[in-house]
C-alpha cells in the first residue's frame, strides 16, 4: 500500500475538529499550529502506522503509512464505520487522506460530502457532492445528498431538481422519498404526503422520517393519524429535539381537540375535575398541592392522553386511578395557585373559574 | 430509550429508593441539570435541553443519573455543599481591590466579583463529581461512548475559552488560576482515558498542565467502593487550591 500524502493549510483546517476553543487558537498562532499537527498525529497513530508531519509557514505536510489497513478499501470501510457511529471527528482525517488520492473512489466523495453537509459546511459539501454526481451520474444517492445540501443552503430550485433526478433514477429510494417529501411538504403538503408515507413504511425506525410524515399529516388536517405517528416519534428516542417537536405538536393538537367539543367553549367534565382539585387542595393543604402538582407535571412530560376517558394513570402522591384530563385539571388548579405567572401549557381558565364559583357557592351554602 | 440509560435509571431507583423523571426543557441554560428527590418531591428530576443536547442526549441522562449515584452513595448521609457566607464575603472584599477588578466601573465590580467567586465554588463542587460520574459512565455504559466523546470534547472546548485574553485581563489571578487548574484536571482525565492528548495543549501553553494533572491524580479511583469519595475529592482539591474555608458540608437523610 502506498503511503497517504497530503498538505493542508492551517487556515483551511476545520477548527471544530479540535477540543479547543477557536478564539484561543486565533489568539495564539503557535498553539493553533501545534493543535492541528497533534490532531493528525494522534488520529493516525491511533489507527496504527508511521506518521510524519512537516510544518511549513502556513501549511502542514502529512505522510501516513498505515500498518493495520491492507488497502484503501479497508480504510474506507473503517471511515464508514466511524461515520455510522456518528464519530465525524475520527472519520474526517481518514476521509481527508482518501480524498487526497489521485484515483479517489467517488463513494468517498459522496460520504465525505454528506458528512460535511450534516455539519453545515455546505460549500465544501456541494463541491464534493457535485463531483460525486459527475462520476456516478446514474446513482440516486449522490443526487439525493446534493439535493439536501442545496436545500440546507436555501437554494430550493436546485434542491428540487437534484432530488427529482434522484427519484427518477430510483423511485423506491427511502431517503430520496423522505427528502423530496420534506422539501415539498414545506409549501405543498398535499403533494408531499405520498412520498412521506412511502418513506415512513421503508424507514420505520428513522425518527426524522416519522416526524416528517406526522407533521405532513398534521398540515393536511389528518389529526388522528398524525397523533399516532407522532407518538411513535417520541417513543423512538424520547430526549431528542425532534421528540420535543413531536411532543409540542401533539400538545397543540390535544388542546385543539379539547376546545372543539360539542359543548362549545367549556368542558363540564374538566370543571368537575377542577372543582375536586380545588376542594382537595383546600382541605389537605399546600404540601399535598405541591407534591400532586409536581408529580403530574413530571408525568405529563411523557404525554398524558387527555382525549381518552379511561382511568389509566396512577400517582405516588394521590391514591386512585385517573384519566388524562382529570390529571391535567388537577395540575392546572395546582399551578394556578402555586405559580399563577407560569404557563401551565393548557388553557382551562374558564373551567377553573367555573369551579371556583361552584366551590364558593358550596362554602356559602 | 437505550438499555444503558434504562439500566442507570433503574440503578438510581434501587440505590436511592426514588424513581427518576427525565424532562426535556427548552429554556434550560445548560445542557442538562438535576434536582434530587426529597420526601416532599419524591422523584429525582433530570432536565435536558434537547437543542443543546443534540447527539448526546442519552449520555447526558446517564451522566446526570450517575451523578446522583455518586452523591447518594450513602443514602443515610447525603452531602450538601454549603458556602460559608463569612469566608466568601472576606474573599470578595479582597478581590475588590485586585488591579483587574479596579479597572471595572464601581457599579459592576461587586456583582462581578460575587458571581465569579460563586462560580469558582460551584466548579469546586461540580468538577470532581463530574469526573467520578463520567469515569463511571465510560466503564459502565460502553454503548454511550461515542455520545460521551462528543459531549466531553464540547465541554473541553467551552472550558478552554476561559483562557482567552479578555478573560485573563479581567479575572483576578487567584480565580483565573484555580478555574484553569480545575479545567486542566478535567482535560487530564479525558486525555488519559481517551488518549486525546491535544486537549491538554492550551493548559500546557499557559502553564496549568502539571497542576491539573496533580488534581486529576487526586480524583482517580475510589468510586463506587468508597461512599464518601465525592466529599473526599472535593476536600482534597480544596486544600490544594487553598479554598478549604470557603464551604462546609451538611448531611441529610436521603
Amino acid at each position: 500500500m502506498e503511503p497517504f500524502r497530503f498538505t493542508i493549510r492551517y487556515a483551511d483546517f476545520n477548527l471544530k475538529l479540535l477540543a479547543v476553543d477557536s478564539a484561543i487558537l486565533r489568539e495564539n498562532p503557535e498553539m493553533h499550529r501545534k493543535a492541528v499537527e497533534k490532531f493528525f498525529v494522534s488520529r493516525f497513530s491511533k489507527m496504527g502506522g508511521k506518521v510524519t508531519v512537516v510544518p511549513h509557514a502556513d501549511s502542514v505536510e502529512i505522510e501516513w503509512m498505515p500498518t493495520k489497513f491492507s488497502s484503501d478499501k479497508s480504510l474506507f470501510d473503517k471511515a464508514l464505520e466511524l461515520l455510522k457511529e456518528g464519530s465525524y471527528e475520527q472519520a474526517e482525517p481518514l476521509l481527508i487522506a482518501l480524498v487526497g488520492r489521485p484515483t479517489c473512489d467517488p463513494h468517498v466523495l459522496l460520504n465525505y460530502g454528506m458528512m460535511l453537509s450534516d455539519q453545515g459546511r455546505l460549500d465544501e459539501a456541494i463541491k464534493h457532492l457535485t463531483t460525486a454526481t459527475t462520476k456516478m451520474p446514474t446513482a440516486a444517492d449522490p443526487w439525493n445528498a446534493l439535493g439536501v445540501a442545496f436545500q440546507r443552503k436555501g437554494d430550493r430550485a436546485k434542491a428540487l431538481e437534484a432530488l427529482q433526478r434522484s427519484h427518477q433514477i430510483e423511485p423506491g429510494n427511502p431517503y430520496t422519498l423522505r427528502n423530496l417529501g420534506g422539501l415539498l411538504g414545506e409549501s405543498e403538503p398535499a403533494q408531499a404526503i405520498e412520498y412521506l408515507k412511502q418513506a415512513s413504511v421503508l424507514l420505520p425506525a428513522d425518527q426524522p422520517t416519522q416526524y416528517g410524515y406526522g407533521l405532513c399529516l398534521f398540515k393536511n388536517n389528518r389529526l388522528e393519524e398524525a397523533d399516532i405517528v407522532l407518538s411513535k416519534v417520541i417513543s423512538l428516542a424520547p430526549y431528542t429535539e425532534i421528540a420535543e417537536l413531536a411532543r409540542n405538536l401533539r400538545t397543540s393538537m390535544a388542546h385543539k381537540n379539547l376546545k372543539s367539543g360539542p359543548a362549545g367553549d367549556i368542558r363540564f367534565d374538566a370543571v368537575m375535575y377542577c372543582l375536586a382539585a380545588v376542594k382537595k387542595f383546600a382541605d389537605e393543604g399546600s404540601e399535598v398541592r405541591q407534591s400532586v402538582t409536581f408529580e403530574i407535571a413530571l408525568l405529563g412530560r411523557s404525554g398524558l392522553d387527555i382525549n381518552d376517558p379511561a382511568q389509566k394513570y396512577t400517582l405516588k402522591s394521590m391514591p386512585g386511578k385517573f384519566s388524562g384530563l382529570q390529571l391535567v385539571s388537577y395540575m392546572y388548579v395546582g399551578m394556578r395557585q402555586l405559580a399563577p405567572d407560569k404557563d401551565p401549557g393548557i388553557d382551562l381558565s374558564k373551567e377553573y373559574e367555573s369551579a371556583m364559583q361552584l366551590h364558593g357557592r358550596g362554602e356559602r351554602g | 430509550m437505550p438499555n444503558a440509560v434504562e439500566r442507570v435509571l433503574l440503578q438510581v431507583k434501587q440505590q436511592t429508593g426514588y424513581p427518576v423523571s427525565v424532562t426535556p426543557k427548552n429554556d434550560l441554560q445548560t445542557h442538562a441539570s438535576m434536582v434530587t428527590a426529597t420526601p416532599k418531591t419524591p422523584v429525582h428530576a433530570i432536565f435536558i435541553n434537547p437543542a443543546r443536547a443534540q447527539g448526546c442526549s442519552n449520555y447526558l441522562v446517564a451522566m446526570q443519573a450517575a451523578m446522583i449515584l455518586v452523591k447518594w452513595a450513602d443514602t443515610r448521609r447525603v452531602p450538601d455543599f454549603v458556602l460559608d457566607g463569612k469566608a466568601i464575603q472576606s474573599v470578595v472584599k479582597q478581590f475588590l481591590s485586585d488591579e483587574r477588578v479596579l479597572r471595572l466601573p464601581n457599579s459592576v465590580a461587586m456583582p462581578y466579583v460575587q458571581s465569579i467567586c460563586q462560580g469558582l465554588a460551584l466548579q469546586l463542587t461540580s468538577a470532581p463529581v463530574q469526573i467520578l460520574a463520567a469515569d463511571w459512565c465510560y466503564k459502565n455504559c460502553p454503548e454511550l461512548e461515542e455520545e460521551q466523546r462528543t459531549h466531553v470534547r464540547q465541554e473541553l472546548r467551552d472550558a478552554s475559552a476561559c483562557l482567552t485574553k479578555d478573560i485573563r485581563m479581567q479575572t483576578p489571578e487567584f480565580i483565573f488560576a484555580r478555574n484553569a487548574t480545575m479545567n486542566a484536571a478535567y482535560a487530564a482525565w479525558w486525555s488519559a482515558l481517551a488518549e486525546d492528548t491535544q486537549v491538554l495543549l492550551p493548559y500546557e501553553f499557559f502553564g496549568f498542565k502539571d497542576k491539573g494533572m496533580e488534581l486529576y491524580g487526586k480524583a482517580t479511583g475510589g468510586f463506587p467502593d468508597n461512599p464518601n469519595r465525592y466529599c473526599e475529592v472535593v476536600d482534597n482539591w480544596a486544600v490544594e487550591l487553598d479554598m478549604r474555608d470557603w464551604y462546609k458540608w451538611q448531611f441529610r437523610q436521603g
